[in-house]
């Protein structure tokens, strides 16, 4: 079975932040850690179980690249990238 | 990144995993037909699961309701079985399953041209094969993990091919998923160095046409962007310190 990879966009299935995108920094077992650069920092990721996340599409590819290659990414960052894929939904 | 290096006790275990995971696909290769629907041959390969006294390491992981993966077509993997979708003649039919043996999971997918594909479509399923083949001449201790990303991207790109990049191969043991990701295209960085006692799921998901993915409404079923053709070809993978050892392959 395939995997999910970091850096990928994921919308929130169940719990009080259901249909909220993230972008997925950490993948453990059948968790993810999640943040959206503002309620959920990179500094305090937010821990969903995969099966409560749906992954909707990739990112930008520089922001998407940087994660995956482990180069630091900015919470302003993360933020502008979500604000981009739900104005414009790519 | 926490990659684990197997014992030579786990590494027996792992082997008779992948071995038996090896019979279950043999089951739903000679099973396979067209008038069968997904569900049916979803159940050839659990029932050989539970025959041979393993458990289905899909059902239920993370909330994916069967024992097998089986996607039709443009779809490229995940696809959820189903009594209503029938596999026609001409189709292409991925089947991806794994199983645990005492704690110790095996994963590996076959794609399958059903009765007269076309000849693109056999094409497709061939050179995805040989995608892995090209990407395991790398996998040997001391080569880096971005050197089997390289090979098989690349190989694919020489037909013009659509390789997928959203989801990837990983590290597989006492989890179905495991540390390491592996991509399968080339990566900015050289990524881990490989050992012996790794044993890692290989699988390059290559596209007819464009690399672009869509994510179904279902949560888990992803089809091609633009309606092309997809194949998929797994092996779990032990990297020694000569060649790599095949584990989901019955020599």
């Amino acid at each position: 079975m395939a995997a999910c990879r970091i850096g990928e966009f994921a919308k929130s299935k169940a719990g009080h932040d259901k249909e909220q995108v993230f972008v997925i920094i950490n993948i453990e077992n059948e968790y993810v850690y999640l943040v959206d650069g503002k309620s959920r920092k990179l500094e305090s990721p937010k821990k969903k179980k995969l099966k409560h996340i749906q992954v909707i599409n990739k990112i930008d590819d520089n922001l998407l690249n940087k994660i995956q290659s482990g180069n630091n990414i900015t919470n302003e960052e993360v933020k502008r990238a979500i604000k981009l894929y739900v104005k414009n939904g790519i | 990144m926490a990659v684990t290096i197997k014992s030579h006790s786990e590494i027996e275990l792992m082997r008779k995993s992948c071995k038996l995971l090896a019979i279950v696909h043999e089951e739903m290769k000679n099973a396979l037909r067209p008038g069968m629907t997904t569900y049916d041959i979803n159940m050839v390969g659990e029932k050989t699961i539970k025959k041979l006294g393993c458990k289905p390491n899909f059902k239920n992981y993370n909330g994916f309701p069967s024992a097998v993966c089986v996607s039709v077509n443009d779809e490229v993997v995940h696809g959820i079985p189903s009594k209503k979708h029938i596999i026609n003649d001409g189709d292409i039919v991925s089947l991806d399953a794994g199983l645990i043996y005492k704690g110790y999971h095996s994963d590996a997918a076959r794609t399958y041209a059903v009765g007269n594909a076309s000849d693109e479509a056999k094409k497709l399923i061939e050179i995805t094969r040989q995608c892995f083949f090209e990407g395991i001449k790398y996998a040997k201790a001391g080569c880096h993990l971005n050197d089997i990303s390289t090979a098989i991207g690349e190989y694919a790109n020489s037909f013009s091919y659509g390789v997928v990049e959203e989801l990837c191969g990983h590290g597989i043991g006492t989890s179905l998923h495991e540390d390491p990701e592996i991509p399968n295209f080339a990566q900015k960085k050289k990524g881990i160095r490989l050992e012996p006692g790794m044993t890692l799921a290989i699988e390059p998901m290559i596209n007819a046409g464009s690399k672009e993915i869509i994510w179904s409404d279902d949560g888990w079923t992803v089809t091609t962007k633009d309606g092309s053709l997809s194949a998929h070809y797994e092996n779990t993978v032990l990297i020694t310190d000569g060649e790599p050892e095949i584990l989901t392959i019955d020599n």
